[in-house]
């Protein structure tokens, strides 16, 4: 008895080793659904800074609560009215908007044009700091509620926003963009109840918004908890298949993945890539959801104003100098395909090899530096010191070892990293990640405009470049408007302000009840089917 | 006593205003802009970016802005972070958890590391203290965070006895395995110290006075050995749960409780001030009273240090 009892516990630390050191026999049970036949679905979230998309925009509890103007169709991948009757113009300036009939909030209240306005106004207005501000800097009468010199805003209402009736708004832009009905799909331009500015602070904690989910609690750092709404009237391809979405509050996601397998979690957005192997062992290959249309990009951006890297040839020879291939094989792990393009080739101005010396190709790199006169200073390359430090040291071992030139990292903490970078004190190189809000070239190539968003990381101008941009964002024939965008990345290519590196691939985790969803690249947990 | 006590607290206002300056001074020269921070790669229009700094005084030059938190810490109001939600409200939230992991982590620790330490004392050099001495190294040597992820999918995926990472499941369930993980790592200290402790004192004369005066080994032992080998050990323990209360970072975020350790990693990343400076205060303040009851609590054991 002694003895069985001994042996008992050496076994019991022997699996406790295996356990810890991951060599799991078992390979852990795969997730189930937290609920009983209920079609409940539990997705994986940190505590939220906030859950109303005009503070948040990235908020995946806003998305749920919120029916934009347009949105994408899960169904058919593409963008149409939902909130919306139709979104029109003539001259991509002025943009004439009807509602659909007949829609309410949650509460039971008419969603009007001016539920629209009023919020608009609201997000617009600097001194309430929401995130969504941003989102309206394309409108007429921005720049009044929001004075570039920090002075004090001289109007409190978008001048460019007209209520014409009940279910007619009338947008005036500051420059023509066809992009705008996209612009109405992003989050900040949900509508707000008249209730919620009675008390901000209480529709902070508890929002009432007209999607196809409505809020039910949030006990904050534990869970939040959404039901399907049943007075939404958009199609199945603005929803999802649960009845109750539960978001579980994690502070980390290997916490959530050790919840997943132990049948606790359903949903998990944006697995990081070291964990996706262990997914596919622990977890079974069904559990892995791979984003369909990939929407991100990762480049190595030269500041202009960094005099040792002005040089075209001298960019181009050390884009030459990566072996992307081997990267993607080998760290990677196939898991990121080599981009050859400033933009995914998920848009349709990608032109692929648009990036001549996007292929690896050491003896011509060698060359052109050689012709160029050489390179004997350091490339500094810059980087959040938070992620890909892999990357960006297999980077540039390569660009060391094929070009011969001195490599020097510098990884700082994300907050002095962005400080550098929008107030240009780079010292070199920059790597980072991009990606869109909503699907058009216009997001991947205004960073090459003049003051376009996200232009203060390279500082890039060129006045051919803007012309072309400025004529693509007014063109409201797509096939034109493509084309043009095709145009201006030849040209900004021709000066390589950023050198392409790699398209990561998307993936999300799911349990045997999940199905995950995902619309134009960007997965949303409320649109997951229930399978079981 | 009284007049003593009152000391010890009024000494503590300049140690928390000192503490608080040190600590606002330190998150103000941190590198990093915090707003730039707020949105990751995609910056935020300048025009956003300059009304939040006005409405958060980030312009403000270091003194002015300390002496506006100051004051309003005076009046309780312990500011807001960048989403407008009151600091007290965050650490509020948090506090519980960590007060529950900590409480319980100590309390485990107690009785195990006292239950070996004068297990082994008694029986110093033999069989028995050998086995306390490689089961406390054993724990103290292995890293903390190896005896969590080993634990947490052992009994949590492979036995499902415990939710591996639930704080939903509330106290005891969620709480039992990372306090019981922490309380190993601990009671190996506490365990070593009381063991040395007690055999110091076992050789002391008084015991060997009480032991011709004829007490029974049992009186020898409660009465007079353990009461006085337990006076370094009181002080460890008062400044260990003051410790815990600091929140246990790596086990917060290994089993997914949100507690103070992990919003105080958090602020600091994201550069968020007032928060760091809020937690680290109420840290200060626990460090203090955890002090002082230690010291009173020595009088109630040796009354030589009595006051």
């Amino acid at each position: 008895m002694k003895q069985s009892k001994k042996l008992a516990f050496v076994a019991g630390i022997a699996s406790l080793m295996l356990a810890a050191t991951g060599c799991s026999s078992s390979g852990g049970q795969a997730g189930a659904s937290s609920g009983n036949g209920d079609a409940s679905l539990s997705f994986m979230t940190t505590e939220p800074k906030s859950i109303t998309p005009q503070k948040d925009p990235g908020s995946q509890i806003g998305m749920a609560l919120c029916a934009n103007l347009m949105e994408v169709n899960s169904q058919t991948q593409k963008l149409e009215p939902l909130a919306a009757k139709s979104v029109e113009s003539k001259d991509a300036k002025v943009w004439d908007i009807e509602l659909q009939d007949g829609w309410t909030f949650h509460d039971g209240t008419p969603v009007t044009a001016k539920s629209f306005a009023d919020a608009w106004n609201a997000t617009a207005t600097g001194s309430n700091a929401w995130q969504g501000n941003g989102t309206f800097v394309a409108f007429e009468g921005y720049d009044k509620m929001n004075p570039l010199d920090g002075s004090k805003a001289t109007a409190d209402k978008l001048s460019g926003v007209k209520v014409v009736d009940d279910t007619h708004l009338q947008v005036t832009l500051t420059a023509p963009n066809a992009d705008f009905p996209k612009i109405l799909s992003t989050n900040p331009t949900c509508p707000m109840p008249e209730s919620a500015f009675k008390d901000l602070d209480a529709y902070e904690q508890a929002p009432v918004s007209n999607g196809p989910y409505k809020f039910i609690s949030w006990d904050h750092n534990q869970q939040v908890v959404l039901e399907k709404w049943d007075g939404f009237k958009g199609g199945d391809g603005f929803t999802g298949g649960a009845k109750t979405l539960v978001g579980k509050i994690y502070t980390a996601v290997d916490a959530a993945y050790t919840d997943m397998t132990a049948g606790n979690l359903d949903m998990i957005r944006n697995v990081p890539a070291t964990m996706v192997d262990k997914a596919k062992s622990q977890l079974g290959d069904e559990s892995l959801y791979e984003v369909k249309t990939a929407s991100k990009q990762q480049t190595l951006q030269i500041p202009e104003y960094v005099k040792e890297l002005k040089s075209p040839a001298l960019r181009k020879a050390i884009s030459l100098s990566i072996d992307r291939d081997a990267i993607s094989k080998s760290l990677l792990k196939g898991y990121s395909t080599p981009s050859d393009s400033l933009v995914p080739p998920s848009l349709a101005s990608y032109v692929a090899g648009s990036c001549e010396d996007c292929v690896f190709d050491p003896e011509k790199a060698k060359k052109i530096l050689a012709d160029d006169g050489g390179f004997d200073g350091t490339l500094i390359i810059e980087s959040n010191s938070a992620s890909d430090q892999q990357l960006v040291q297999a980077i540039a071992k390569q660009i060391q070892d094929n070009l011969g030139i001195k490599v020097q990292l510098k990884p700082t903490l994300g907050t002095e990293l962005s400080e550098r970078r929008n107030n240009q004190k780079l010292d070199g190189a920059v790597f980072g990640l991009w990606g869109w809000s909503y699907m058009s070239p216009d997001q991947y190539l205004s960073q090459y405009e003049t003051g376009g968003d996200g232009n203060a990381a390279t500082g890039y101008s060129n006045k051919e470049v803007d012309k072309l941009l400025k004529a693509a964002r007014g063109e409201l024939d797509e096939a034109k408007a493509t084309k043009l965008y095709s145009q201006a990345e030849s040209i900004i290519m021709k000066d390589m302000p950023a050198i392409p590196l790699f398209i990561p691939t998307d993936f999300g985790l799911q349990s045997k009840c999940a199905q995950l969803n995902d619309v134009q690249g960007d997965l949303q947990y409320y649109r997951a089917g229930y399978g079981c | 006593m009284l007049g003593y006590t009152l000391r010890r607290i009024l000494q503590m206002i300049p140690v928390l205003l000192g503490a608080t300056f040190i600590i606002y001074a330190l998150t103000f020269l941190m590198p990093g802009d915090p707003i730039a921070a707020l949105t990751g790669e995609r910056p935020l229009p300048e025009a956003t970016v300059a009304q939040i700094r006005q409405a958060y005084h980030l312009d403000d030059p270091f003194f002015v802005q300390y002496g506006n938190y100051i004051l309003g810490v005076f009046r309780g109001d312990f500011g807001i972070d960048f989403f407008g939600r009151p600091v007290l409200d965050l650490i509020l939230e948090r506090l519980p958890v960590t007060f529950a992991l900590a409480v319980t982590a100590w309390g485990l620790k107690l009785v195990i590391g006292l239950v070996i330490g004068v297990y082994g004392g008694l029986r110093a050099g033999k069989a028995a203290d050998h086995f306390a001495l490689v089961f406390t190294v054993l724990f103290m040597g292995i890293p903390g965070f190896v005896i969590a992820l080993g634990g947490q999918t052992y009994f949590g995926v492979h036995l499902g006895w415990v939710d591996p990472a639930g704080i939903r499941a509330g106290w005891p369930m969620a709480f039992i395995l990372p306090a019981l993980v922490m309380a190993l790592e601990a009671a190996a200290g506490l365990a070593r110290l009381t063991r040395t402790s007690l055999v110091d004192v076992l050789r002391a004369e008084y015991l060997r006075t009480a032991k011709a005066k004829g007490l029974s080994p049992q009186r020898i032992i409660w009465g007079h050995a353990l009461r006085n080998a337990m006076i370094p050990v009181v002080t460890y323990l008062g400044l260990s749960l003051a410790g815990m209360l600091g929140g246990a970072v790596i086990i917060e975020a290994i089993f997914n409780l949100p507690g103070i350790g992990g919003l105080m990693v958090a602020s600091i990343n994201n550069k968020e001030g007032t928060v760091v400076v809020g937690i680290a205060t109420l840290l200060v303040l626990v460090y203090l009273v955890f002090n002082l009851l230690v010291d009173l609590t020595y009088g109630l054991i040796d009354p030589r240090v009595r006051i």
